[in-house]
């Protein structure tokens, strides 16, 4: 017996149907890499000129809070010449999102609308989101807890202490296994803390503190955005976007300016020089200001890394032109054209000379870096290294903790222990920006060396290269609960390069600050008033009511906001005369405020938005993810 | 030197000796057991997903494994090629939906999976099974599983060329 030809015919139709559509998959990526623009056709570097993303204005502000409303959405953007548009996904439409102003102690309620597209464009997953503001000891509730996910149609309100010093914060996309996709279209911004300390000091402010927001893109001839991780080791571009430009000139004058340089790649890292070969003045890190000011030729500066870098100009005649250089650190891949980052050209004259310097004692404050060995109550050893075609850390991946109903911790400290953790990166081939939620750390040592000068800083990300093994110090302060650590490499922990700790040890069943049930977002046809003014009780207004038991946790030696009025013309807004106490409680402590709230009631854990939030909403159809290279 | 001369020479002969749906039976069964070992080899990685992806793949394997001596036993038994049609197109089906709607259980219900080179492969290679084995059944069930082949086919053009495909 044999197939006759029309058998044979019939049934290539369901062959072909079962081989081309997946097969059509491959061919749309490899058709859009093959579609990339040409070099010759991408802008001239420096040609484009310099911008900064513009700052939020809060909607409403009480004694003790500022409220702020964004909406994520799709819109078309004309990032790389004249005509040629480029579908992104932004906070409020624009990428880098508008930049977040606060002052210590003021507490922030930022709203989160989710209103992107159902399914990416391009990538046909199904899209939801999670916002993290990275730096924040924000309850784990409000982290961006990956699995915490909101989808297109609903919104969270994000609730943030501000007790931490001074900083550059970011807040980015962290949806469980798309958060790669999602920052590469654009979800990211920058969120900047000042407090007293910082603005008393005579370092630039004002028009000359500005974000240097990096982040690379490829782009297809049609201006859409090139998706390709390279079998999931990552994406990288050959556009080097500052700000949203691509290698942007900025007109500088001759004085001293401030650049809060957060690297926003998904996968690239940055070894910044100027072309000059003057060094850079390295004042602040991830968690702050230094103790010191530290000169480097150069930066290194992997995924989610925060510097302030003071360049002074007064050293180059006007008329000069400085270029920024990536020196191209080793594990990524370069084109032609990632080898320099913006340029800046030198004018005549100085509009405000004042707040020029750069005082060799910064920061008094020792809290972190004044930790020592000795202080440690136990070393934990993390290895972060591919293993069987994941990433892993330990061996472990985030589907273990999915699986455990996100029981499984890789570390339990205590409330207020002071711990070691031994970074490791057994692998060649890759380097692993880790981040920590949650704390500041400081880097003890790298392979048993200091640490690299602009190291000397409170940090919440360390570049772990390849063979290589860092060490860093801790405290588990300000916040109980679970959190998360993972590899910034937005692939890598897409895939899976991300666990968590747990602070404390509250069982989840009686942990009202849970990362997924604790204050789950919200379908948008129940969206009430972000502000209302009798709800006010000190940061913890905004979409909540007073009888949800869920509060802010602000130490109490908080210094209170407006104290000390700002020295400097630094659009922060003017804190609030004679603000009261906030009205908080203490997390862990059953001490409660002293003021006027209403009685609380047990939290109601809703069940359908996101009990398996890593999975998807039982209301639609179905997730997403170009994930593993693997059979079904 | 003269033994392994002499075992292909052998093999020849026997397979020279078989009819026609032996022959088949002998194809279809290495074919089969090729994508088995593909299967096993697949295991451990679901597993670490989630236990029954791997449970699934484990389950396939030794479905597309037992299979083969069953069909070398019983060349001529409609049951056992039926259950080899059934069994190869419920696993290509199962892989189309995975590259098109999405994954329909467990922890990653509905992420569309990624195309590779081995998974492409190995489904072509069921395809061929399917074909295979489908000449060892009688003209008339013949006639109904390629037309209700043929249908699907339609089917899933028509929903990719109408745009259809929730993740097209």
């Amino acid at each position: 017996m044999h197939l006759s030809r029309r058998d044979m015919l019939k049934m290539g139709l369901f062959g072909s149907a079962a081989l081309m559509l997946p097969a059509e998959r491959i061919a749309r990526t490899q058709l859009a890499i093959a579609n990339r623009m040409p070099q010759s056709q991408l802008p001239e570097p420096f040609t484009t000129p310099w911008a900064t993303p513009p700052v939020l204005t809060p909607i409403a502000r009480s004694a003790t809070t500022d409220y702020y409303s964004l909406s994520q959405k799709q819109v078309s953007a004309q990032i790389l010449k004249p005509g040629v548009y480029t579908d992104i996904w932004g906070y409020n439409g624009i990428t880098p999102g508008p930049t977040i102003r606060n002052f210590q102690g003021r507490g922030a309620v930022v709203r989160q609308i989710c209103d992107l597209p159902e399914v990416h464009p391009s990538q046909r997953y199904n899209v939801w989101s999670s916002t993290h503001l990275h730096g924040s000891c924000s309850l784990p509730q409000y982290d961006g807890y990956a699995s915490d996910i909101t989808n297109p149609g609903q919104f969270k309100d994000y609730h943030y202490p501000n007790v931490q010093d001074a900083r550059t914060l970011w807040y980015h996309d962290h949806g469980v296994h798309i958060t790669a996709q999602n920052a590469y279209m654009g979800l990211a911004a920058q969120y900047i803390l000042h407090d007293n300390v910082e603005l008393n000091l005579p370092i630039p402010h004002g028009d000359y503190d500005l974000p240097l927001i990096l982040k690379d893109a490829m782009f297809q001839q049609d201006g859409q955005l090139v998706f390709d991780n390279n079998s999931e080791s990552g994406i990288y571009g050959d556009v080097i976007l500052v700000n949203g430009r691509p290698w942007p000139l900025m007109e500088v004058e001759p004085r001293k300016y401030r650049f809060r340089v957060l690297n926003a790649s998904v996968s690239r890292s940055y070894d910044l020089a100027l072309s000059t070969g003057e060094p850079l003045t390295i004042i602040g890190t991830d968690g702050g200001l230094m103790n010191h000011p530290v000169e480097s030729p150069n930066l290194l500066i992997g995924m989610a890394e925060r510097y302030e870098v003071v360049i002074d100009f007064s050293k180059y005649k006007p008329g000069t032109q400085v270029v920024m250089q990536n020196l191209q650190p080793k594990n990524n891949i370069d084109h032609d054209s990632t080898n320099v980052v913006m340029a800046f050209k030198v004018g005549t004259h100085v509009v405000d000379p004042r707040n020029n310097e750069v005082p060799m004692d910064l920061n008094p404050n020792m809290k972190v870096m004044g930790l020592t060995e000795a202080d440690a109550v136990r070393t934990r050893n993390f290895r972060f290294e591919r293993s069987d075609g994941h990433w892993t850390i330990n061996g472990t991946t985030w589907e273990d903790v999915v699986n455990s109903d996100y029981e499984l911790v890789c570390a339990n400290p205590g409330y207020e222990d002071i711990e070691i953790w031994e970074l490791e990166n057994p692998g060649g081939g890759w380097f692993h920006p880790v981040h920590i939620h949650l704390v500041d750390f400081k880097v003890l040592d790298r392979n048993g060396q200091p640490p690299r000068e602009w190291e000397k800083g409170p940090k919440d990300v360390v570049y772990v290269g390849e063979n290589e093994k860092v060490r860093v110090i801790m405290k588990f302060e300000n916040q109980r609960g679970k959190y998360m650590m993972h590899c910034h490499n937005l692939v890598h922990e897409d895939h899976d390069m991300m666990t968590q700790f747990q602070v404390g040890d509250t069982p989840r069943s009686l942990d009202v600050n849970d990362p997924i049930k604790g204050d789950p977002c919200k379908d948008n046809d129940k969206m009430g008033d972000l502000f209302k003014p009798d709800d006010d009780n000190s940061g913890r207004g905004g979409g909540r009511r007073d009888d949800e038991n869920v509060s802010i946790s602000v130490p109490v030696d908080v210094p209170v906001a407006g104290a000390a009025p700002p020295v400097s013309p630094v659009p922060v807004p003017a804190p609030a005369p004679a603000a009261p106490k906030p009205a908080v409680r203490v997390l862990g402590s059953k001490r409660k405020s002293k003021a006027k709230v209403k009685p609380r009631r047990k939290v109601k854990v809703k069940a359908k938005p996101k009990a398996k939030a890593h999975a998807k909403p039982k209301t639609r159809k179905s997730v997403v993810k170009p994930r593993r290279r693997s059979k079904h | 030197m003269a033994t392994v001369a002499l075992r292909p020479q052998a093999s020849v002969t026997r397979l020279g000796a078989l009819t026609a749906s032996g022959r088949t039976a002998v194809a279809a069964s290495a074919l089969s057991l090729l994508v088995a070992w593909i299967h096993f080899a697949y295991v451990a990685s679901h597993w670490r997903n989630w236990w029954a992806y791997g449970l699934f793949f484990l389950l396939t394997g030794i479905f597309q494994g037992a299979w083969v001596p069953a069909i070398l036993r019983w060349p001529r038994s409609t049951w056992v090629a039926l259950a080899g049609i059934g069994g190869n197109f419920a696993i290509v089906a199962m892989y189309v939906w995975s590259r098109t709607v999405g994954i329909p259980m467990g922890p990653h219900w509905g992420v569309v999976e990624k195309t590779g080179a081995i998974d492409l492969a190995c489904t072509a290679a069921e395809i061929v099974i399917m074909g295979l084995v489908m000449t060892m059944v009688g003209p008339k069930t013949r006639r109904f599983i390629v037309n209700a082949l043929l249908l699907l086919g339609v089917v899933l053009w028509l929903a990719r060329l109408t745009d259809n495909l929730p993740h097209y």
